[in-house]
C-alpha cells in the first residue's frame, strides 16, 4: 500500500507538475494525509491552469477513495469555484472537509466551524482547544493577508482540512500564492532570499513583510508550541520545505510548487484525548 | 493628591475568541475613542474578562497598537491597563508587546503582573512607585541606592512606556524636579 503522507507527497508534485507527465497512477494509494490531500488539489489545479490536464487513476481501495470524497476532494477538482462548505461529512471518518479560504472576515466563522466539529468529537481541555483555536487564526488569516501581497495573484485562495487518527490530529492549510520569499522580497532589505532562506527567515527569527516590529512571528510561536508539544511541522514554500519535531528542525530543498502549505500534526495526548496507540490509518 | 479617572473598555463585546486583524482594528478604533473621552489624567482599563482566545493578532491590533500610540504622547496625560482573568489569556499580548518593547500593567486577580518587555532595574523601580504610590526622583534614587541620574533616566524611561505619571513640580539645581505617581494605586 502507498501513503501519501508529508514524507512522500513531493515524489508525486514532481510528477504532477512535470510537463512531459500525462498521467498519474494513484491506484496503489491506500493512505493520504490531510497536507497531501491539499497538495493534490492545488497541483491538479496547477495542472488545469497551464491547460495540460492529468489523467489520474485513483485509489482502488475503497476506504481511501471514500475519504477523499468525504473530504470533498472530488468536488473540489471538478469544481474549483464551489464557495466554502462546513456541513459535517455523512461519513463519520472525515473529521473536516476541505473548505475554502479568500477573506479575512471569514475567518473567524471558519476557525469557529473547525473547533466546533472537533469538540463534537472529543472533549477537548479548554486550554489546549483554545490554543488551537490561535493557531487556526494565525494561519487561517496568512492567507488573505500574505498570499498575495504583491496582487499578482488571479485567484487568491487558500484550502483548510483537518483529520484524526488514533494517535493524533492534523491540520492543512494550503495557498498557490506568492510564497514566503516573494512576500518578504516587498521588503527593500530582504529583497533577495532564497526560498529556503526567507522560510528560515520567518520560521526562527519571526520575521514578516513588514517592519513593524508588532507584525510577524506567528510561525515561530506556532514553531515553538509544536515543539513543546512534541508534534511535527510541516512548512512547504516554493523550493523549500521545514521538516520540524520535537528534535529537529531542518530545511530541505523541495520540487518547485507555488504558494505556501503547512501540515501540523499533534499528538492526540496534548488535547487531553486518551485513546489506544493502535496503528488503523495512524502515522506509526 | 494622585486622583485619576478611569473607565473600563470590554474586549468581550467584540467576541469570546479574537483572532484576526481586521476585527483589532475594529476594536482599536473604539478604544482608542473611549480612551480620548476621559478626562486628564484618565485611566481606561481594558477588560478581557469573558475572553477565552486572544490571538496574537488581534492582541496587537487593538492593545499593543494603542499602547505604541500612546508612549508617543499623543493621548496626553492618559493611560492604558489591562484587566484579564489569567495570565495564560494575555499571554500572547505581553508576546506582541515585547517585540514592540512595550510594557503594560496587567490586574489578575487581585496582583498585579507586567506584560512585554521591561529589564529588571525597571520593574525594581516601578514596584517601589508602585508601593510608594507617590514619590520623587529624589526619594527613589535614595531608597533605591542609585544615583539620581540613573534613577531620572529609568523614571523617564518608566513614563514614556506610560507605567507611571510625572508631573513637573520645579527644579533642583541643574536638575528639574518631578512628583512621581503610581498608575495603579491612585
Amino acid at each position: 500500500m502507498m501513503r501519501l503522507t508529508v514524507d512522500t507527497i513531493d515524489q508525486v508534485i514532481e510528477v504532477i507538475i512535470s510537463k512531459e507527465s500525462v498521467r498519474l497512477d494513484l491506484t496503489g494509494v491506500g493512505f493520504i494525509d490531510p497536507y497531501s490531500l491539499l497538495l493534490l488539489v492545488l497541483c491538479l489545479r496547477y495542472r488545469q491552469m497551464f491547460g495540460s490536464p492529468l489523467a489520474v487513476r485513483w485509489p482502488v481501495r475503497k476506504d481511501a477513495l471514500g475519504w477523499m470524497r468525504a473530504m470533498g476532494f472530488f468536488a473540489e477538482i471538478d469544481d474549483p469555484k464551489r464557495t466554502w462548505r462546513s456541513e459535517a461529512s455523512s461519513r463519520s471518518d472525515a473529521l473536516q472537509p476541505i473548505t475554502h479560504i479568500t477573506r479575512e472576515d471569514s475567518v473567524s466563522r471558519l476557525v469557529n466551524a473547525f473547533d466546533k466539529r472537533l469538540h463534537e468529537r472529543y472533549p477537548l481541555t479548554d486550554e489546549a482547544r483554545n490554543a488551537l483555536v490561535k493557531i487556526m487564526f494565525e494561519l487561517f488569516q496568512n492567507i488573505p493577508q500574505h498570499s498575495n501581497a504583491t496582487g499578482e495573484v488571479s485567484d487568491p485562495y487558500g484550502l483548510a482540512a483537518m483529520q484524526d487518527y488514533t494517535d493524533s490530529i492534523f491540520l492543512a492549510v494550503a495557498d498557490m500564492g506568492i510564497g514566503l520569499a516573494r512576500s518578504l522580497s516587498t521588503r527593500k532589505d530582504l529583497m533577495d532570499l532564497s526560498d529556503g532562506s526567507a522560510l528560515n527567515r520567518i520560521v526562527y527569527d519571526g520575521l514578516s513583510r513588514f517592519s513593524d516590529p508588532g507584525r510577524g512571528g506567528e510561525l515561530r510561536r506556532i514553531a515553538q508550541l509544536v515543539r513543546r508539544w512534541d508534534g511535527l511541522l510541516i512548512i512547504r514554500s516554493g523550493e523549500a520545505l521545514l521538516y520540524m519535531d520535537a528534535e529537529r528542525g531542518d530545511i530541505y530543498d523541495a520540487p518547485y510548487f507555488p504558494g505556501v502549505q503547512i501540515g501540523l500534526r499533534l499528538s492526540r495526548r496534548v488535547f487531553g484525548i486518551d485513546s489506544p496507540m493502535v496503528d488503523n490509518g495512524a502515522f506509526l | 493628591m494622585n486622583v485619576m479617572n478611569e473607565l473600563t473598555f470590554p474586549i468581550a463585546p467584540f467576541g469570546v475568541r479574537l483572532g484576526t486583524r481586521l476585527e483589532g482594528k475594529g476594536a482599536r478604533e473604539k478604544l482608542l475613542v473611549t480612551l480620548e473621552s476621559i478626562p486628564e489624567p484618565g485611566r481606561l482599563i481594558v477588560s478581557l474578562d469573558g475572553v477565552e482566545v486572544l490571538s496574537g493578532s488581534f492582541a496587537d491590533e487593538t492593545i499593543a497598537l494603542s499602547c505604541a500610540r500612546l508612549a508617543t504622547g499623543e493621548y496626553g496625560d492618559r493611560y492604558l491597563v489591562v484587566r484579564s482573568p489569567s495570565l495564560e489569556i494575555a499571554e500572547d499580548l505581553s508576546h506582541k508587546l515585547e517585540r514592540r518593547h512595550l510594557a503594560m500593567f496587567c490586574l489578575i486577580d487581585g496582583r498585579i503582573e507586567v506584560l512585554g518587555q521591561l529589564a529588571f532595574p525597571m520593574r525594581e523601580t516601578l514596584e517601589l512607585v508602585n508601593k510608594l504610590k507617590e514619590t520623587t526622583a529624589k526619594e527613589l534614587s535614595e531608597l533605591l541606592g542609585i544615583r539620581h541620574n540613573a534613577c531620572l533616566h529609568r523614571v523617564g524611561k518608566l513614563t514614556e512606556l506610560r507605567l507611571i505619571r510625572r508631573e513637573e513640580i520645579g527644579s533642583a539645581g541643574p536638575h528639574r524636579a518631578y512628583r512621581l505617581f503610581s498608575v495603579i494605586y491612585t
